[in-house]
């Protein structure tokens, strides 16, 4: 008795096949190459992890601003805050890290560069700043308006902290070139 | 009748609209955001020089122009600096705070405030002061500017709640002169300056004196009206003391014979304590006749000497690198400019153990990569992994097998 159903075999066009899967490969390592070579990630956010550390050794830094926020952080839907923008900026030594409780024990993760970082357009809100601090035409001002964000504000034309230690909510940046970058996790006593 | 009640539906309306425009909240607003308008610079000490006091206007976050007291700095120090700024959000009030726990230098610095308290020099306007000194200062400031700043320490904060301590009276003089009208303003600011006139003391006094030179003249406090006339006075003083009608008597007797001579006259030369020298003196050092022996030998083979002091003490401390066995490690390897773990070679089991820190530090410096590869130039990571010892305490335990 013969079966009802009849296989059908089928073929896949070499050519077609091969020269898609080539194309694809060409345009991913395109993407990868342009990624090494120039290093560069753009508009890369850092949120939603709640509250994380930022620590480096020197941060020198062009077109400064800071003025307050209410924002979101790990344990509150609205904390006061400080908005830092800077504009373009150079950073050595960089560290980012968040400490996790699993079960009874601290884990960190951690990323760090050991090249210098450089980052344009970068907002950054933080709690707490603690480092030395270096300003050039500093001017802290109030203004007249009715929004309450805008009636405190503090510029300068450049920037350098030091030692510095950051408790920070949020951070942005439009374009970070992070050579010799690395993630670590790794157990710590608290 | 239907357009009497149509009437009174669009009063009451009315009523209801406007309702809301005289409840206490709004009150309550104004009253915070007068309140948490400015922000509050104080200081242990400040220290400077070039300084000038002027009167300008300027914007605050409640209005587009205030009349202020400036003062400029061409540089100062600021010690015990602390800068509160309370702000009224939608959510209740939250604080900014700057606060330096080291010394803070400024220049080309400019301050203007409505409001402040200190110890120290008077302020006059338009005079520069060539050094000022002021303590305890603690000013309302709604503007402040500076070329340069360091701060040492600074901690920015921002927390709930207002965290502004208590402010200084608003100034005397910029009270006075906010009620003239604007055609007299500027003329009473350039008379001021012109002037050179006292706005802010110490004590506050001298701020009269400033309203008095103005013009703009206050009656004192505390002295009532004059009305009754004073009575003449008639009665001539009676004298405390008698007239003098005889001499005094003399309380000393008068000289009436010579004084008697108490040392005799010197008629014979002075004897000579030390007797002539008149023979040579001995020499008490005998002649050198055989040349010294060396003290120090040869330096061939000290830089050796120490590398095995240094790897010897590696090896009697079985491994346990403390910080300071740690740096003379360290002060080798850049002195030779060869890795750490290149600096005790003779010595096999040294060896481990130097290579063993050496990967420690590396580890925690973040300067190895996935294949154990040093990431940098070797010498400049030597220099990082010395910094990092450094920072330790004495005596701290570096590596431990």
């Amino acid at each position: 008795m013969e079966s009802p159903v009849q296989l059908v075999e089928g073929r896949i066009s070499k050519k077609v096949f091969w020269s898609a899967m080539a194309a694809g490969i060409l345009a991913l390592g395109l993407l990868l190459v342009s990624f090494g070579i120039s290093g560069v990630a753009y508009a890369v956010p850092i949120a939603g992890v709640g509250d994380f550390y930022v620590e480096f050794d020197k941060l020198e830094g062009t077109g400064y601003t800071f003025y307050p926020k209410m924002g979101e952080t790990s344990s509150s839907d609205s904390s006061p805050q400080g908005t830092n923008l800077i504009e373009n900026l150079t950073i050595t030594n960089l560290q980012l890290y968040k400490d996790f409780n699993v079960g009874d024990q601290w884990i960190r993760v951690k990323i760090t560069a050991s090249k210098p970082v450089q980052i344009t357009g970068l907002q950054h809100d933080a709690g707490l700043i603690e480092a030395n601090a270096k300003f050039q035409d500093l001017v802290l001002q109030e203004k007249n308006s009715t929004d309450w964000q805008k009636q405190f504000l503090q510029t300068s034309s450049s920037i350098i902290l030091e030692n510095a230690k950051l408790k920070t909510h949020y951070l942005f940046q439009k374009t970070i070139n992070m050579n010799g970058m690395k993630l670590t996790i790794e157990k710590i006593n608290k | 009748m239907w357009w009497k009640t149509k009437f009174i539906l669009i009063v009451c309306c009315l009523t209801l609209m406007c309702l809301p425009l005289l409840s206490p909240a709004n009150s309550i607003k104004a009253a915070e955001n007068s309140n948490t308008e400015g922000f509050i610079i104080e200081a242990d000490k400040v220290v400077g020089t070039g300084m000038k006091a002027s009167i300008v206007k300027q914007e605050t976050s409640t209005s587009n122009s205030k009349l202020m007291l400036r003062i400029q700095y061409e540089s100062a120090t600021i010690y015990g600096m602390k800068l509160t700024k309370p702000v009224s959000t939608g959510k209740g009030t939250v604080s900014i705070t700057l606060s330096a726990n080291g010394p803070v230098t400024v220049y080309g610095m400019t301050v203007d405030t409505t409001a402040i308290s200190f110890k120290g020099a008077c302020l006059k306007a338009g005079e520069t002061i060539p050094e000022l000194g002021m303590e305890n200062v603690v000013m309302v400031a709604h503007y402040m500017k500076s070329e340069n700043s360091i701060i040492e320490q600074l901690v920015l904060n921002t927390v709930n709640g207002n965290a502004q301590p208590n402010k200084p009276g608003q100034l005397q003089i910029l009270q006075d002169l906010a009620v003239l009208p604007l055609s007299q303003l500027d003329k009473e600011i350039e008379k001021m300056t012109s002037g050179q006139l006292p706005l802010a003391c110490s004590d506050g006094s001298i701020q009269e004196e400033a309203s008095r030179g103005t013009g703009i003249e206050q009656l004192p406090d505390g002295i009532g009206v004059v009305t009754d006339p004073l009575e003449p006075v008639l009665d001539p003083l009676e004298p405390i003391l008698d007239p003098v009608t005889k001499p005094l008597e003399p309380i000393l007797d008068p000289v009436t014979k010579p004084l008697e001579p108490i040392l005799d006259p010197v008629t014979k030369p002075l004897e000579p304590i030390l007797e002539p020298i008149t023979k040579p003196l001995e020499p008490i050092v005998d002649q050198v006749t055989k040349p010294l022996e060396p003290i120090v030998s040869g330096t061939v083979g000290a830089a050796d000497q120490v590398v095995q002091t240094v790897c010897t003490k590696v090896r009697d401390a079985n491994g346990v690198i403390n910080k300071q066995l740690a740096l003379e490690l360290m002060d080798e390897a850049i002195s030779k400019k060869i890795p750490l773990n290149q600096v005790c070679q003779e010595n096999k089991s040294v060896l481990q153990m130097v290579g063993n820190l050496e990967d420690s530090l590396l580890k925690s410096l973040g300067m190895v990569d996935l294949f154990g590869k040093i990431l940098g130039d070797p010498i400049d990571v030597l220099y990082k992994m010395r910094d990092k010892v450094l920072k330790k305490p004495d005596g701290a335990i570096i590596y431990s097998p």
